[in-house]
């Protein structure tokens, strides 16, 4: 044995050197690009057609007045405390559409790999625990590339508009990129563990629809049937979505206790199931 | 030094058992053939060995060491069968990759990657990605990554199924070169070429260890291998009968006799030729010793 592997390469690095190939993935890949491409396309969409058009509103000096008669004191009417516009706009969009995005592309970290063979290679090399981890992580570092880009293209927009919002704009993106991010974490970790138990990617996402159609059922049902399933709201992502909207991204963390606990719980029993599996 | 060690092991995949209640005992050394019928259990053994999947029941060490034990993963390489690269990366990128996660810097990975490559007669094809391959060069590329890192025990799961007879010849002088450092267990249905490269066999039927055989251990009695061109077999029989120190003669296939012989018998061999010139015999092949397939499936 040579004397380069004789030195047991750690699991810390090898989480690193997993996560980093996934983010080459996508950076560096045809596939990866075009994913990228159709990402920010969307939401450039968004952004022009949606986010734009609702700042302009937001602006109009009655605007407030109308939503409050409209909707009254709530989340929406708490849009106007934003220092900047678009980030406020953005901010519903992106927890609304950022979750979608975050199952359909966590949905690919195992199955497929598992079913064409390729963590049998991968196995003989790393330890499991570093192919979990660093495919979640890997998934993760994808989903902040994708949401920071939107939320600089957001920041431009909003200095556009009016230069003096330049630093609102790049502390107020940043804020909303790390909050999201947050909110994020149990929906990749979700993933993570259907893609494990999953055949093939699209059945992941499958798996996922079930989960939260089953769940939203069942929570549902509670108030007719039995009370004690309201509390499976807490094991579906996203039960903070409609507590978030109301909130500035300082005012956030509060409400993010659940989403980490969620996001613990999934990689636990992921990473369960992955230990168990067969590759 | 204890290489494989299975004690009571068994696999099942729902109600059907794969591995029965397998015992076995492998030491290093020269490289172990692992033989067997389609069904018979080669793939689950490897891939228990390998950790990819558990047992049923009963325990497994390599190198003293449960399957997917870290320290192992130093020690072991292996080709999997039906198992793809990533489509997506280069074969210098992945097998870089594998590199760097057994310990290896990026530039030493480079330079690994490169010369597993070139062991394998394929360092032209660093920059191209797996799809671009065809099978028989797929089939060496994984060759190429089992032997990252030159680890002592390497297993080869039907490393020329379905490659070319240059390419096999190949994959065979790899494998006998670099044998006396690395301990090879390979598993195939090509018993000539296992013959040739390997001393322990082990004969694995519908889940069970059927044999194991040492192709060079001494025994009572000694043989000899004699194959002929359009004889008829029943007189050949009984003339070999009568051969002074023949103990047995037997027909392994259309006009190959296998002479068994007290190992006393002096210069058989050359009483074998001069037969087959008094007899007007055409012979194809004298061999010492008994075909693998001989050994393993003789009556």
């Amino acid at each position: 044995m040579n004397q380069a592997t004789e030195l047991h390469s750690s699991t810390v690095r090898q989480i690193s050197l997993i996560a980093t190939t996934e983010v080459r993935r996508l950076l560096s890949q045809t596939k990866g690009l075009v994913t990228l491409a159709a990402y920010v396309m969307l939401w450039l969409l968004i952004l022009l057609f949606l986010v734009r058009d609702a700042v302009n509103l937001m602006l109009h000096p009655d605007a407030k007045d109308i939503v409050m008669q409209v909707l009254g004191e709530g989340a929406m009417s708490n849009l106007f405390n934003w220092p900047v516009e678009e980030f406020a706009m953005y901010w519903v969009f992106a927890l609304g559409l950022q979750p979608m995005f975050a199952i359909l592309l966590g949905a690919g970290q195992f199955a497929d790999d598992i079913q064409r063979g390729t963590f049998r290679f991968l196995s003989l090399h790393a330890s499991r625990i570093a192919l979990f981890f660093g495919r979640f992580l890997g998934a993760m570092a994808v989903m902040a590339l994708l949401s920071g880009a939107t939320s600089l293209v957001t920041m431009v927009m909003a200095m556009v508009r009016d230069i003096h919002l330049a630093l609102p704009a790049v502390i107020c993106g940043l804020q909303v990129w790390l909050v999201i991010l947050l909110m994020l974490l149990p929906y990749v970790a979700l993933m993570s563990l259907l893609s494990v138990i999953a055949s093939s990617s699209k059945q992941a996402v499958l798996y996922s629809v079930l989960f939260f159609t089953g769940l939203s059922l069942l929570v549902w049902l509670a108030d007719v049937t039995v009370a004690p399933l309201a509390y499976l709201e807490y094991v579906m992502p996203g039960t903070e979505t409609q507590q978030l909207m109301g909130v500035m991204p300082t005012q956030a963390p509060i409400f993010l206790k659940v989403a980490l606990i969620q996001t613990v719980a999934f990689l636990a029993l992921g990473f369960y199931a992955f230990k168990r599996s067969d590759v | 030094m204890s290489l494989i060690k299975c004690q009571q092991l068994s696999r099942r995949y729902g109600s059907h058992l794969a591995l029965d209640n397998i015992n076995l005992d492998l030491t290093t050394g020269q490289p172990i053939a692992l033989v067997g019928p389609n069904g018979a259990g080669k793939t689950t053994l490897f891939s228990l060995l390998l950790g990819y999947i558990h047992p049923s029941a009963g325990s497994i060490e390599v190198f003293g060491l449960p399957p997917g034990h870290p320290q192992l993963r130093s020690k072991i390489g292996a080709l999997p069968q039906d198992a793809k690269l990533d489509p997506d990366f280069t074969l210098e990128q992945q097998l870089s990759l594998f590199a760097q996660l057994r310990g290896m810097s990026a530039k030493a990975a480079k330079q690994e990657a490169l010369r597993v490559l070139t062991l394998v007669d394929l360092a032209d094809s660093l920059k191209q990605k797996p799809t671009t391959l065809s099978h028989g060069m797929s089939k060496r590329v994984a060759i190429a990554q089992a032997l990252i890192g030159e680890p002592e025990l390497i297993l080869l799961d039907e490393p020329t199924a379905g490659i070319d007879p240059a390419n096999a010849r190949l994959i065979r002088d790899l494998i006998s070169k670099l044998s006396d450092r690395t301990t090879f267990v390979v598993s195939s249905h090509n018993l000539d070429e296992l013959e040739r490269l390997c001393d322990q066999v082990v004969f694995l039927e519908r889940g069970q260890v059927k044999q194991q055989v040492s192709l060079s251990a001494t025994t009572e009695t000694q043989y000899f291998t004699l194959q002929l061109q359009a004889v008829d077999d029943q007189t050949v029989l009984s003339v070999l009968r009568q051969l002074p120190d023949v103990l047995q003669v037997n027909v392994a296939s259309q006009h190959a006799f296998v002479i068994e012989y007290q190992p006393s018998a002096t210069a058989l061999d050359v009483a074998l030729l001069q037969l087959c010139h008094q007899q007007g015999w055409r012979y194809r092949l004298l061999l010492n010793g008994r075909s693998l397939e001989d050994t393993l499936f003789a009556q």
